[in-house]
């Protein structure tokens, strides 16, 4: 008995030991991967964007101390080759009908300089289907989407036909960005896509992180990663890439 | 179905329109009357012209105009361009245009001038009724929402918009040539 109730203790407190041990090294490690983050991307967070890359480090370690309990919103700007990319991620807790709610959202989108000649959307056919809508009713999760434009288009490629629904204004319009080189494998090498040009810019919207979670090899290989920061932070960085060209590509297609 | 049953034979329905509709037919056999209507018909089923109590309330109510003076301002306004889209400033000079005519501000001639005027202002910015549509849309949209209304009710605004530019593109826009002389 005695030391059946010894060896429970043991374990618990090697346990809390070990997650207290993890959390310090994460924490430790945050300042050197956010270095590494915004070196290699170029992104600064909006509200301090001009000062120096030390500050941003610190608020980038001070958002993430405080993101479990208070929710956060997190902007963040780089420059694309030439082109402004704006990355936000928004999680908001709060209180419906005496129901704890949560807001989530993520999303890049880029600044039109002009409104586009085109209009388009793409989204997955799971988020527009109905199915989609079944599984939110068994579920807690509710992922919004709508519809921005008038006319649902073939693009006549059965690959992306399966995959994504288009819209757009008209026929042709929406065949010539599927034509733009690039667009296509950009499209198909994204986890999850939900893109529209609007009258002023062009928006990925992925408020499940279903990209990022995929980049960090799905939600098994994010577990493994564990509290490597420096990993994790590096593999986001292709995922920010391949968004931020996809956007840069649409917006010159559809100008 | 029923509501087509009602109609074919006379039967219920807002009179107002009804008579209104009939009115129109007249002009419809102008293209040009006929492409100032696909103008309104984004948002209005007839001609404001033909719709004296609406008419007066929106342009005394919605507006703030009381005098021809004032309507001729807000009509040349629009027509220069404001802040919102082309597609929105040339409705809204349209049916101002429109409903001066029963408001008591404009003659018809003068009615139907300010209108083309309109009309060549959307010819002018978009290559179609289809492209139209989209930029009434988006102006509406800001409108609405600089008005403070809440987000469902935007979703609602869209969907009810982009149900109607599905159901003109089927009828109406489709009838007429986006090109014709105005």
């Amino acid at each position: 008995m005695l030391t059946s109730l010894i060896l429970t203790a043991v374990v618990c407190g090697g346990s809390l030991g070990y997650s207290l041990y993890l959390t310090r090294r994460s924490r430790a490690a945050m300042p050197e991967a956010f270095r590494m983050f915004f070196e290699r991307t170029g992104y600064r967070y909006a509200d301090i964007l001009d000062r120096p890359l030390d500050a941003h480090i610190m608020h980038g370690a001070k958002l993430v101390a405080g993101a479990a309990t208070r929710g956060y919103r997190i902007h963040m700007i780089r420059d694309f080759h030439g082109t402004p990319i704006h990355s936000v991620q928004e999680h908001r807790p709060r209180s419906q009908n005496g129901r704890p709610v949560v807001e989530a959202g993520a999303s890049w989108w880029t600044p039109l300089p002009r409104p586009p000649r085109i209009r388009l959307q793409i989204v997955e056919r799971s988020l527009a289907a109905p199915a989609g809508a079944l599984q939110e009713a068994f579920g807690s999760e509710r992922r919004v989407w709508t519809q921005h434009l008038p006319l649902s288009v073939q693009a006549g490629d059965a690959e992306l036909d399966q995959r994504f629904l288009f819209f757009g204004i008209a026929a042709e319009e929406v065949l010539q960005v599927l034509r733009t080189p690039g667009v296509r494998d950009l499209l198909l090498g994204c986890a999850e896509i939900d893109l529209t040009v609007e009258r002023d810019r062009v928006v990925l919207a992925d408020p499940r992180h279903k990209n990022m979670t995929a980049g960090t090899g799905g939600y098994l290989g994010s577990l493994a990663l564990g509290a490597d920061m420096m990993k994790r932070m590096e593999l986001t960085i292709p995922v920010h890439d391949r968004v931020a060209e996809l956007l840069a590509t649409t917006g010159r297609a559809c100008l | 179905m029923w509501n087509k049953l009602k109609s074919a034979l006379g039967l219920g329905g807002d009179p107002e329109l009804a008579a209104a509709q009939h009115r129109m037919q007249v002009d419809h056999q102008d293209p040009r009357k006929r492409f100032v209507f696909a103008v309104i018909a984004i948002s209005y089923k007839a001609d404001p012209a033909y719709q004296e109590g609406f008419a007066k309330m929106a342009i005394r109510d919605w507006y703030g105009i009381g005098s021809p003076e004032k309507l001729g301002i807000r009509i040349s306004g629009f027509l220069r361009g404001t802040s919102s889209t082309p597609a929105y400033d040339a409705f809204r000079a349209t049916f101002l245009a429109r409903a001066g005519v029963p408001a008591g501000m404009l003659t018809d001639e003068e009615s139907w001038t300010w209108a083309l005027r309109a009309g060549q202002m959307v010819q002018r910015s978009y290559p179609s009724f289809m492209h139209y549509g989209m930029g009434y849309l988006d102006g509406h949209l800001a409108y609405r929402q600089s008005c403070g209304d809440e987000p469902a009710a935007l979703e609602r605004y869209r969907h009810n918009l982009l149900a109607t530019m599905n159901e003109l593109t089927r009828s109406l826009w489709t009838q007429i040539s986006f090109d014709t002389a105005l």
